[in-house]
């Protein structure tokens, strides 16, 4: 039989096996559902979703914990519509694009067929996600199993750099400072070649290092819930939300926009460190350019929220490629995602292909079911979801940081990994005030072990020369990507694009001449 | 934060990161570089030293970078007028409520947490976020802080002076009894205070409820479902333990 056809029918056994597994559906169901409040809450994101759900998922098998936590991931990117919709606040960055069409078509009494749209988008781009990862992954998989360790350390630094670049606010170089200051953290304990204790001050605790779902939960949690306390958060009036319908016609006519939209989500979601978030709004510029009635985006333009909602769910597939063929996390979820693989034994990168044969299939099917599991809740369970919402925002929060605490507890049963998650979540809440992103932290304290025992051991190789860099064809693509992210953030590259430019059209004046 | 205070938060941690840098360089340098560590015989290029070490003049090379963008951002002259305005600006609510969370957050980690049984550690943290937050009352705010702050520091006293030894040894529930005590003193006296400023006590009423239900769900689900003992087990949970294991067995 051809390997199309075994993959294939290997997925459909794996659907077949977890349709048939009552428990498992029901795990799905709820952890979407729960998703959908956590991504709805505003201050609550999916990140913290996955992070506070891996605590409870720690005891099961890690097929069913997969079940749960991406359920929670789905349902979490795509729960932001609701709040962004029906009171113009978006319950996640992830939806921000969407408050700025939805909630113009709440005002007009639309509010439910914005939310059958939205419902709809975010699943075709959930399903779109899922079959870049299922025929992208392995192909990255088997091609990074060429690399060697200076590549592991190019691509370590570039997924710093990078989400640096992109998911600063303010400056480039904060988003830098962020990724080196995640690094120092991760070489926090013994270090991997020869033992020596680094930055550990004596304290035994430190010496396996730092657990990585305590920072994790401390670095996206504790600000949230310090911010949203301090804001006092209220929900404005909420508009009427009347039938919600798929609307199978408009999605049909935005068929275009839909592919566009989920190929710039699997894009975005594939770049390290950047989240839905960026997919929205870049999938919502493009529409408006794209579209021929641009001009009237923000003022209820259907276009535009299917374009961003297809796009931040298709991110969700487009963050799985990196994570598990590279183990380098796209999305900061999808961070937390690693973190519980790794709790769960799998070890994501190149090997994971290798040590866990169909475990790719896994997540393809548990992503497809997901999907639908969300358009079912989200045709109908929306008003039911709607009305937890009403529950104060600062009576939910206090309960959110007891499951903050309990749940960096509860993974090593470690007081100690509490009184690291509250500095951590200090440091976290007065970067982010200072317009510092907190991703490229995230992805520091991940790639840092990478980075740091591939660089030692690619120098041991070739016994301390750097010339592999540039003699290697993807060393010297890696570095020269780099070079260049970094060049750009310069004045100097400021200045050689205008004169370039400059010099672009006074050739084109002297040609027309 | 607008674009002058933004540099000006910039130019401190600009130095603040150099600071860091330095002392990231001053660790690494103090490990081994060629010497042999635990029977191996270490080159600069595999030392543990190496990558503190590029971390270390990175945070520095990017901190001056930062100080340089700030100052020509107009950081120093919005730093030395911050300085100037400091004396006459008064704390504004979103800071004292930002360091109120702060706050809590941290007695109920290093303070309730470690000494005192679980169940009240939540109830009290979650009794007191909830009733300074929920009650939107002015007076509940300051007094139950003021409050928790004593309490806080009552607690952290003893446990630090060994004084709860002396208390265990008389009675063994004998903090967690106090604790207890303390959040129906709690319970109490925000319900004075909302009367005080003439609204209902249902507000407390649910505060109360929560502060009870969220560890009676959250307790037994980690300890008897996932099976992870608790950070203190103490009045409460020993006798939930009793209670469950009797009903178990």
């Amino acid at each position: 039989m051809p390997v199309f056809l075994v993959t294939l029918q290997t997925f459909f056994i794996e659907i077949f096996q977890l349709l048939v597994n009552p428990g498992a559906m029901l795990l799905l169901f709820a952890s979407v559902v729960m998703g959908i409040i956590f991504g709805a809450t505003p201050g609550l994101t999916a990140t913290l979703g996955v992070a506070l759900l891996t605590t409870l998922t720690y005891g099961m098998s890690p097929a069913t914990a997969m079940v749960a936590l991406m359920g929670i991931y789905v349902g979490g990117v795509y729960g932001g519509s609701y709040t962004a919709i029906l009171v113009n606040i978006p319950g996640t960055a992830a939806s921000a694009a969407t408050a700025m069409d939805g909630y113009p078509l709440a005002k007009q009494g639309k509010a439910g067929m914005a939310l059958g749209l939205t419902t709809t988008a975010s699943a075709i781009g959930t399903f779109i996600g899922m079959i870049f990862v299922v025929s992208f992954s392995p192909l990255i998989s088997n091609m990074a199993l060429q690399f060697t360790s200076f590549e592991f350390f190019l691509l370590a630094f570039f997924g710093i750099v990078i989400s640096g670049t992109l998911t600063s606010q303010d400056l480039a170089i904060k988003g830098w400072i962020a990724g080196f200051i995640g690094l120092w953290m991760a070489t926090i304990g013994r270090d991997k070649l020869q033992t020596y204790p680094r930055f550990t001050f004596g304290l035994n605790d430190l010496d396996s290092g730092l657990d990585l779902v305590p920072v994790l939960i401390g670095a996206f949690g504790i600000p949230q819930i310090m911010q949203t306390l301090r804001d006092d958060f209220k929900y404005g009036e909420m508009a009427e939300v009347g039938k919600i319908l798929p609307s199978w016609g408009k999605i049909a006519r935005n068929f275009k926009n839909i592919i566009r939209s989920a190929l710039i989500g699997v894009g975005i979601g594939a770049v390290p460190g950047i989240g839905e978030d960026i997919a929205g709004w870049v999938s919502y510029g493009t529409a408006k350019k794209m579209s021929k009635n641009g001009d009237k985006f923000g003022t209820g333009m259907e276009e535009a929220v299917i374009a961003t909602e297809t796009a931040n769910n298709a991110c969700i597939g487009g963050a799985m490629i990196p994570l598990l063929s590279l183990g380098v996390p796209g999305s900061p979820p999808a961070a937390m995602l690693l973190g519980a693989l790794m709790l769960h034994g799998f070890n994501p990168g190149p090997m994971l292909n290798i040590d866990h044969p169909g475990f790719y299939l896994q997540i393809t099917a548990i992503l497809l079911l997901a999907s639908i599991c969300m358009w079912v809740c989200g045709i109908l369970l929306a008003k039911q979801v709607i009305r937890v919402l009403k529950i104060p925002i600062s009576l939910f929060m206090p309960v959110i940081a007891v499951l903050c605490i309990i749940g960096s507890y509860a993974l090593g049963t470690r007081t100690f990994n509490l009184f690291l998650m509250f500095p951590v979540g200090i440091l976290a809440y007065f970067l982010t005030e200072m317009k510092y992103p907190i991703a490229p932290l995230v992805i520091g304290v991940i790639l840092g072990d990478m980075a740091d025992s591939n660089l030692r051991r690619a120098l041991m190789v070739s016994k301390g020369s750097f010339l592999p860099v540039l003699t290697r064809p993807v060393s010297l693509i890696l570095f020269l990507v780099i070079v260049v992210m970094i060049f750009s953030q310069t004045p100097l590259y400021g200045r050689m694009m205008k004169s370039l430019s400059g010099l672009f059209k006074k050739k084109t004046t002297v040609g027309r001449d | 934060m607008e674009l002058k205070s933004l540099r000006k938060a910039d130019l401190i941690t600009s130095v603040l990161v150099i600071a860091f840098g330095l002392f990231v360089m001053i660790m690494a340098m103090q490990m081994p570089m060629t010497a042999s560590y635990g029977g191996v015989q270490a080159h600069w290029y595999v030392a543990p030293a190496l990558f503190p070490l590029i971390i270390g003049a990175a945070l520095i090379l990017l901190g001056f970078i930062l100080g340089f963008v700030a100052l020509r951002g107009g950081g120093l002259k919005a730093l030395l007028e911050g300085i100037e305005e400091k004396s006459k600006k008064r704390i504004d609510e979103k800071t004292i409520r930002v360091w109120v969370v702060a706050f809590a957050l941290g007695s109920f980690i290093y303070v309730f947490i470690p000494n005192i049984d679980f169940f009240i550690s939540i109830a009290t943290f979650l009794f007191f976020v909830c009733s300074v937050f929920y009650s939107e009352s002015p007076r509940v705010f300051r007094h139950m802080t003021r409050l928790f702050l004593v309490e806080t520091a009552v607690f952290a006293l003893i446990f630090a002076s060994g004084v709860s030894d002396v208390l265990t040894h008389l009675y063994y529930y004998s903090t967690d009894a106090v604790a207890l005590v303390m959040l129906v003193v709690m319970n109490v006296y925000a319900r004075r205070l909302m009367k005080l400023d003439g609204l209902s006590g249902k507000k407390i009423t649910t505060v109360m409820w929560l502060s009870i239900i969220t560890p009676l769900i959250l307790c037994p689900v980690f300890r008897y479902l996932l099976l992870t003992p608790l950070p203190n087990e103490g009045i409460i949970l020993d006798h939930m333990n009793l209670f469950y294991y009797q009903l178990k067995y």
